[in-house]
């Protein structure tokens, strides 16, 4: 009997007493894996004791990097030379070239015109993500696609009114090849600046070249008008977006490590998405 | 072996089993009702305080004086920001290595670049044309009453929208403040995390400085 009734005490205090721990977390648990560092953690050097406080937020705080399933990773960047080489040769190109051509563009041409032309091209790109939605395994989104191809190239006249997105509550995301293969759960592979292109991985430069198969532009007969598509495309969407990578380089310590972490960061979020 | 069941005593254990494994689930369910509710208390009080913002953003005599701007709308970002455990998470480890001084320091100056760099966004040529968009909100684990909630939002400035997630916590005696801001998804905090990650040589009196230099 009283083997019983030990076995049932021990039984019932491990049921009672482990939600409780899992819900107020273990203070001794903290994650050894440091984004991007290869050293550890010198010991603590202070001048005053660390409160009681400070060492329980700590250890809140540093669980915080585990919830969620929030992948703090950084990104492998084997080419960091080049990259850097890139990252240079695009922030001239930049800030001498594009910048100029945006802003001139942006003042020539009024933004109900700008809008359409960004309507246009991207209802244009539609079989890219038509293609990746049915790839993803998301048919309801696939549909909205048709549908929103459907009526922006009739009643939107050729995609220049996006009346689908506007009138109809539809949302047409992002989807890109890229997108796609990380949905599938391939990594990022390294990091790579492509020349005028910008930040992108191993992976996401892949699905560069696969999406452009189903890029409409690619198509297009004499290969001047092509290229005069695809920069117009381009001019068109840095006019909405003058400031932001002065922004960035503004707010960063190393504009660098900056732009490449919000790029990683940026497409696992679409991804997830 | 013949056991003989002392039935008061067998009734009485087998109730305390009972109300021993109860208590904590309800305790869980009702944890988590309340981190619902707070959340969307949580939700209610950004719109309050972004209106707030944008009415500072707004006042012609404050756009007239940009440094009486920066300064009010500085004043307001420690109101609505939790400075202190923003600046934990975008040290990250390295924050161990502050003493508590340096912690104040430090503090002190990565709020001048927030304010410099997350006020500017609301701010700009079409202050008017702005709308914000409350499109949900999302309690995270509580954790020793300490209560925090993911709200998202849309800045939407004349065609163009910017998904942007406010992460917000609520401490004892505290009003709801937010911790980090995920813009297109990408979380200052962890952007400055990785940024502090690659400066191993850097001592934490030169990350202050280095940030002293940045904001002033």
């Amino acid at each position: 009997m009283r083997q019983l009734i030990a076995v049932l005490l021990v039984g019932c205090s491990l049921v009672c007493f482990s939600p409780v721990n899992g819900f107020t977390g273990d203070t001794e648990k903290i994650p050894t894996e440091m984004p991007g560092s290869e050293s550890t953690a010198p010991p603590a050097v202070t001048d005053e004791a660390l409160t009681e406080e400070d060492l329980s937020d700590d250890a809140d705080l540093f669980a915080e990097y585990d919830t969620e399933g929030e992948n703090t990773q950084t990104v492998a960047d084997p080419l960091y030379y080049f990259n850097y080489a890139m990252f240079s040769v695009n922030d001239v190109l930049y800030f001498y070239a594009l910048k100029p051509v945006a802003q001139g563009y942006k003042a020539v041409v009024p933004t109900v015109a700008r809008k359409g032309i960004s309507n246009f091209f991207n209802n244009l790109m539609f079989p890219i993500r038509f293609a990746n939605n049915i790839l993803q395994g998301k048919g309801d989104r696939a549909v909205n696609e048709v549908g929103a191809f459907v009526v922006n190239t009739t009643v939107g006249v050729l995609g220049f009114y996006d009346f689908a997105q506007r009138h109809m509550d539809m949302n047409l995301p992002d989807e890109d090849l890229g997108q796609t293969l990380g949905v599938y759960g391939i990594g990022d592979g390294f990091y790579l600046i492509l020349p005028l292109l910008g930040p992108s991985t191993l992976r996401d430069t892949v699905g560069r070249v696969g999406d452009s198969f189903a890029n409409p532009l690619n198509y297009v007969e004499p290969w001047e008008l092509a290229w005069g598509l695809e920069g117009l495309d381009q001019v068109n969407k840095i006019s909405f977006r003058i400031g932001d990578y002065e922004a960035l380089k503004e707010a960063s310590l190393d504009p660098y490590v900056a732009l490449r972490n919000a790029y990683i960061q940026n497409r696992k979020s679409l991804i997830k998405e | 072996m013949r056991f003989r069941v002392n039935t008061p005593v067998t009734l009485a254990f087998v109730s305390c089993l009972f109300i021993f494994t109860m208590a904590p689930l309800s305790v869980l369910a009702n944890i988590e009702d309340d981190a619902k509710q707070k959340a969307v208390q949580a939700e209610s009080y950004l719109k309050k305080l972004v209106d707030e913002v944008l009415v500072i953003v707004r006042d012609p005599d404050l756009i007239a004086d940009p440094p009486a701007q920066e300064k009010t709308l500085y004043d307001k970002g420690l109101e609505i920001f939790d400075f202190k455990t923003f600046s934990m998470l975008a040290l990250g480890h390295k924050y161990r290595q502050f003493t508590p001084r340096q912690r104040a320091d430090f503090k002190t100056y990565f709020s001048k670049l927030i304010s410099q760099t997350y006020f500017p966004k609301l701010a700009g040529q079409d202050v008017n044309n702005i709308s914000i968009n409350y499109l949900s909100n999302r309690p995270l684990k509580p954790k020793k009453k300490i209560f925090r909630t993911d709200i998202f939002t849309e800045l939407v400035r004349g065609e163009t929208k910017i998904p942007i997630v406010y992460r917000m916590i609520l401490r004892d005696n505290d009003p709801w403040k937010i911790y980090d801001i995920k813009i297109e998804g990408v979380s200052m905090a962890a952007n400055y995390r990785e940024q502090y990650s690659q400066q191993v040589s850097l001592s934490p009196e030169d990350i202050i400085t280095q940030l002293k230099e940045k904001v002033e």
